[in-house]
């Protein structure tokens, strides 16, 4: 697989990923105000179960070795953003493995928030790569975080691609089951 | 607290028998299965394509050399020291492989230094170029380029495809991959403007983008 390839392959993914989180978040908001929502809520939530863990965690897996793909093997340089995004998802894949296996559901007190804050260190760096004159109006010779490596179907870049993976990983906790009293204790 | 935690530990066996949980829950398997699919279609999605920067003949980096000092690091447009300095000449390479020098004393001229995966230096090659292209560089003054910074695993690779794309006319010198010519030249941040007397001397440096006002104003004020 050459590198394009590849991000096209973590492209196909980022749009398979803002599906499901346009779909989770209309079902999961029009529950409290639509009836089939509601029961269409339910029957996901009770059919996924403590598998939201595993789910979540295959996301932060995936996310965090296409990250290190794009650093380690197509060699491009993370920028200081990159890596605050860094340090919100790599822990995500060891956290939510530990909590998928002891099927601990008050993980997402930690994780959610920390996802939180990487969603919006995202969404900045996809600004600033959009709109490169929002930082300053020159380039860094070393890896500013205006450049756009990769730039697949007219609108997902690397960090998009971070924070359609924090988006999911949030989509997928709110659908595990509610009323576990373990994650309240 | 003990029997708080034998609930807990009963809890989580009553879980582990539940079928539709962890890495036996059918969502699980659906999730591993897409991800192996988009894999495959990824890669017959973009089979056919070619790899960046195969262009027979082109060279995106080549040989540059220095004679005369380098010029200190810009860092102040407003005190800067290199003004009145006598600028190095630089002989190298276009893209094709042909000779090109730069800084020889002659004529006013602008050196611009470019790096394909700036995006203000995208921004700013369409704006130079239709500067030029309307006739408002006054006469006797030369505009050249440097392609600097230049590297395969860079976006926006190669350089000469981005230049050719862009209809950029002035000569450009390709840098070797070590910024030979940049750093001659003091550069430290893209784009990059030098702007040299007929004599070779440095009149004024300037980076970033550069609005075709400033640009026009510090044309005239060339020797």
């Amino acid at each position: 697989m050459t590198v394009d390839q590849m991000s096209t392959f973590f492209a196909l993914l980022t749009v398979a990923a803002n599906l499901l989180v346009l779909g989770g978040l209309a079902v999961y908001l029009g529950s409290p105000y639509n009836a089939s929502a509601e029961r269409l809520r339910v029957k996901i939530s009770s059919s996924v179960g403590d598998g939201a863990l595993t789910l979540a965690w295959l996301v932060a897996l995936v996310a965090t070795l296409g990250s290190l793909y794009f650093s380690e093997v197509a060699h491009y340089i993370p920028c200081k953003l990159c890596w605050y995004q860094r340090i919100a998802m790599y822990p995500q894949a060891v956290i939510l493995g530990i909590a998928a296996i002891k099927k601990d559901l008050g993980v997402r007190r930690y994780v959610l928030p920390v996802v939180g804050l990487g969603s919006l260190i995202s969404i900045y760096h996809y600004t600033l790569q959009r709109w490169p004159n929002l930082s300053s109006a020159s380039c860094d010779p070393t890896a500013p975080c205006t450049v756009t490596y990769v730039w697949k179907f007219h609108y997902i870049s690397i960090p998009f691609m971070a924070l359609s993976g924090f988006a999911l990983i949030a989509v997928i906790l709110l659908f595990g089951p509610r009323g576990e009293r373990r994650d309240s204790e | 607290m003990s029997s708080e935690r034998v609930r807990n530990r009963q809890e989580q066996r009553k879980k582990k028998k539940n079928p539709g949980s962890g890495a036996s829950s059918p969502w699980f398997w659906a999730a591993i299965g897409a991800i192996v699919a988009l894999f495959v279609l990824a890669f017959f999605l973009t089979k056919g394509d070619e790899p960046a920067g195969d262009m027979g003949g082109i060279q995106e980096t080549g040989p540059v050399e220095v004679s005369g000092d380098a010029l200190p690091a810009f860092e102040d447009p407003s005190n800067d020291a290199s003004v009145g300095q006598q600028a190095p000449v630089l002989t190298g390479e276009t893209f094709e492989g042909d000779p090109i020098e730069i800084g020889t004393p002659g004529r006013p001229t602008v050196v611009v230094f470019l790096a394909h995966w700036c995006p203000h230096c995208q921004i700013e090659v369409p704006r130079v170029k239709t500067f030029i292209d309307e006739g408002n560089v006054p006469g006797g003054i030369d505009i050249t380029s440097v392609a600097t910074s230049t590297s395969d695993t860079q976006a926006n690779y190669p350089p000469s495809a981005w230049l050719e794309r862009e209809g950029w006319q002035p000569p450009v010198m390709v840098d070797e991959a070590e910024g030979k010519a940049a750093d001659a030249y003091g550069l430290t941040s893209f784009p990059y403007f030098v702007f040299l007397n007929s004599d070779g001397t440095v009149n004024a440096r300037i980076s970033g983008e550069v609005d075709m006002g400033t640009f026009a104003g510090m044309l005239t004020a060339l020797e």
